[in-house]
């Protein structure tokens, strides 16, 4: 059974001692932790310009899973206060016919969290959704910018939202904009790690807005929603009608949509056919939505909503992304650390955090102590930074028999490892890297290491070092 | 027929019909020791333990124990041997082989030891170990091991002299070997003789066993131990 990952900082805690998020300081839902495996998680995360339809698009989907029960044997169960907050929020928005407000940026964004269970063909999942800020996309200058996107990190299927309205009326941005933004967004903050295997969802929002622009069969599509009528209140929503729909039948459609779309935006969207060439050579997968989250636009003169606001394929991005959901196999990486009596120097005064963090961005760290076969931590979960109660002699070879022999295995130690020279073969030093701490040079020779004498520099040092290393070991396997 | 079976540490142990029991195939090498230290996190097997016995005897990695020779004689040899290590130590060592092969591992009694030692000088050693191991299931670390061991065994007989087994299993010029005594002074003692150059003792191997003053006490460089695992 695998440990539950925090849905607010996306690591593996001890979750028998607290179920408090370390990191952010959030309260993660028990239900999320006991059904963890009954309705594992999908990561669902907007992306795009301000005013592009974000939140709106968020808000109409939430409605809809509010509503679906009506048609499918699809229950839902917000699990912590925020979520509940948030969704009373959309209801009264929705009653009074207003707009959801833009997302606010936050160094700390916290996700809704949803269980759905029992969606047709699919199964129960836990939702965690993200609804980036607008402006974290408009411009990422510096890591400090990237971290308000770091909900992107396990983030499988992306939902990509554009309004190709507005995008026609600022001159300055073309679609390919956006996807470099990102890119360079999870460059930061993955750190030499691939994209390859993600999926994004392009979504075309105020799809209304489009008119005769789109091709007819898409037109058509759109029209004709079974769903589209599923939060009204006011008007009838011929639910009977909407039971006849099945789930793989209605999937099969967005597939040949998706298609439509694609050809659409080679040829009818600047920059269009580019954006889909780069993001297919990034190893994406690139699939294509279109959706209307009012049905029409605002009141021009108090800018307030038809109450029976009408929600235009809203289902799909979500049912894109379920279908889509493969887990993300973070590769792994074994950290092994010094237990001796002298280790007490490397954890008193070298920011060994700062190493174990940079790791735990390039890959799922497992950490052991020198001298010792089982694991100090959990795969995915922070390694401890102080040495063992019982000090380990400094020995490698039982942990490394054990291990996988494609991982790569970083070392931290302050002296002599008694069987380094058992490991000398070529295969081990392309495989094993050596960081020593507080000495003055390398007590062993070894083809991977480097020596830490200074703190700051030299770790800084140290970690670009193990993103080449790490990223030379992954290119090998 | 030659009848292998392995220990927990993936190292060889030999029938010996003479005493319907298996028996290591050499003494017990410190890499052995080390998967026990590292897989039993007591406060006893701690780094301050085995810097102590290091001190003794320090430790040399089998892959550059082919490369050390003088005229054409592997040296320090020895210290591929867990040494300095007292009775008690090594029945814990036994219970933790015992936890999974399901087989009874102990300290041979110094009549097993003696017969062993007759019966194995008369027997030619086996010229390829490496195929020997392979078929065996032998673990690719304790394969590298044995080799280095046996390159240093063949180095010291004399020149176109066939070796016993005996020599080649290190019985002789290995490290003097804890045995359970049966009757005397001690309840443990010591058999075997170790290379003049690591401790200098004029004895034969199989000779009147050893009897150190207190076991269980100082710890003893030269002294190491096999094991045996009976048949029945």
């Amino acid at each position: 059974m695998s440990n539950p990952v925090c849905p607010f900082c996306q690591d593996v805690h001890d979750y028998d001692e607290s179920n408090m998020c370390p990191a952010y300081g959030y309260e993660i839902p028990v239900d999320y932790l006991e059904k963890y495996s009954k309705n594992p998680p999908l990561w669902l995360v907007t992306v795009g310009y301000s005013q592009h339809g974000k939140t709106c698009f968020l808000s109409a989907l939430t409605m809809m899973l509010e509503n679906l029960n009506s048609v499918w044997p699809t229950t839902y169960f917000p699990l912590d206060q925020n979520t509940r907050d948030q969704i009373r929020q959309m209801r009264i928005e929705m009653a009074e016919g207003s707009q959801p407000k833009p997302t606010q940026l936050k160094e700390i964004p916290q996700p809704l969290l949803l269980h759905m269970y029992d969606i047709p063909d699919v199964g129960s999942k836990s939702l965690i959704v993200y609804d980036s800020a607008g402006e974290a996309f408009d411009q990422i200058l510096d890591d400090e910018d990237a971290k308000n996107l770091s909900a992107l990190r396990e983030v499988n299927n992306i939902w990509f939202l554009i309004s190709l309205k507005d995008l026609e009326k600022d001159k300055s941005r073309r679609l390919f904009d956006l996807f470099n933004i990102y890119v360079d967004g999870m460059k930061r903050l993955m750190k030499g790690a691939s994209l390859e295997g993600r999926n994004l969802i392009v979504v075309y929002t105020k799809a209304d807005k489009l008119g005769d622009r789109l091709p007819a069969d898409i037109k058509n599509y759109l029209y004709n929603d079974p769903f589209q009528d599923l939060t009204n209140e006011h008007s009838p929503r011929n639910t009977d009608a909407m039971r006849t729909v099945t789930v793989k039948d209605y999937f099969d459609k967005m597939k040949t949509i998706s298609k439509g779309l694609e050809e659409y935006t080679k040829t009818d969207i600047p920059t269009g056919g580019a954006f889909i060439n780069l993001a297919r050579r990034s190893g994406m997968g690139i699939y294509f939505t279109a959706m209307s989250a009012l049905g029409a636009d605002p009141d021009p003169y108090d800018n307030s909503l038809p109450t029976d606001a009408k929600r235009i394929r809203v289902l799909d991005p979500l049912l894109w992304a379920l279908f889509l959901d493969q887990p993300i196999e973070r590769t792994p990486i074994n950290l092994i650390l010094d237990g001796s009596l002298e280790s007490q120097n490397l954890y008193s005064n070298y920011d060994i955090k700062s190493i174990a963090s940079e790791l735990g961005s390039l890959g799922k760290l497992t950490s052991y102590y020198m001298g010792r076969t089982k694991p100090i931590a959990l795969p995915g979960q922070s390694p401890p930074l102080y040495k063992p109660k019982h000090l380990r002699p400094r020995l490698l070879g039982p942990i490394l028999e054990k291990v996988d022999q494609n991982v790569p295995q970083i070392v931290i130690s302050t002296g002599v490892i008694y069987d380094l020279a058992d490991f000398s073969q070529r295969e081990w030093g392309e495989q094993i890297f050596i960081i020593y701490v507080g000495v003055e040079e390398e007590p062993q020779s070894w083809p991977n290491n480097i020596v830490i004498r200074e703190n700051e520099t030299d770790i800084e040092v140290a970690n670009k070092e193990l993103r080449r290393f790490i990223k030379r070991v992954h290119q090998n396997i | 027929m030659v009848n292998i079976i392995t220990d927990r540490t993936g190292f060889p142990l030999l029938y010996v019909g003479a005493i319907d029991a298996y028996v290591h195939w050499i003494p017990i090498t410190k890499v052995q020791f080390e998967y026990f230290i590292c897989d039993n996190p007591s406060t006893h097997f701690d780094e301050g333990w085995y810097q102590e016995v290091l001190a003794l005897n320090p430790r040399l990695s089998y892959t550059r124990l082919a490369s050390r020779h003088r005229r054409s004689r592997t040296v320090n040899y020895w210290e591929l041997f867990l040494t300095g290590i007292n009775p008690e130590e090594i029945h814990l060592f036994c219970e933790w082989n015992e936890a999974t092969t399901g087989k009874e591992f102990w300290i041979p009694t110094e009549l097993d030891w003696r017969q062993l030692y007759q019966f194995l000088t008369e027997q030619e050693s086996i010229l390829d170990i490496e195929e020997l191991f392979n078929n065996a299931g032998v673990s690719a670390r304790a394969l590298s091991v044995l080799k280095a061991a046996d390159n240093a065994s063949k180095s010291l007989g004399k020149r176109n002299m066939p070796r016993s087994l005996a020599h080649q299993m290190l019985m002789s010029q290995g490290v003097m070997e804890w045995v359970a005594c049966e009757e005397g002074r001690n309840d443990w003692g010591g058999m075997g003789n170790p290379d003049s150059n690591f401790q200098s003792i004029m004895r034969s191997p199989d000779g009147p066993t050893d009897n150190p003053r207190d076991p269980g006490g100082r710890r003893l460089r030269h002294y190491g131990f096999r094991l045996i695992v009976p048949a029945g």
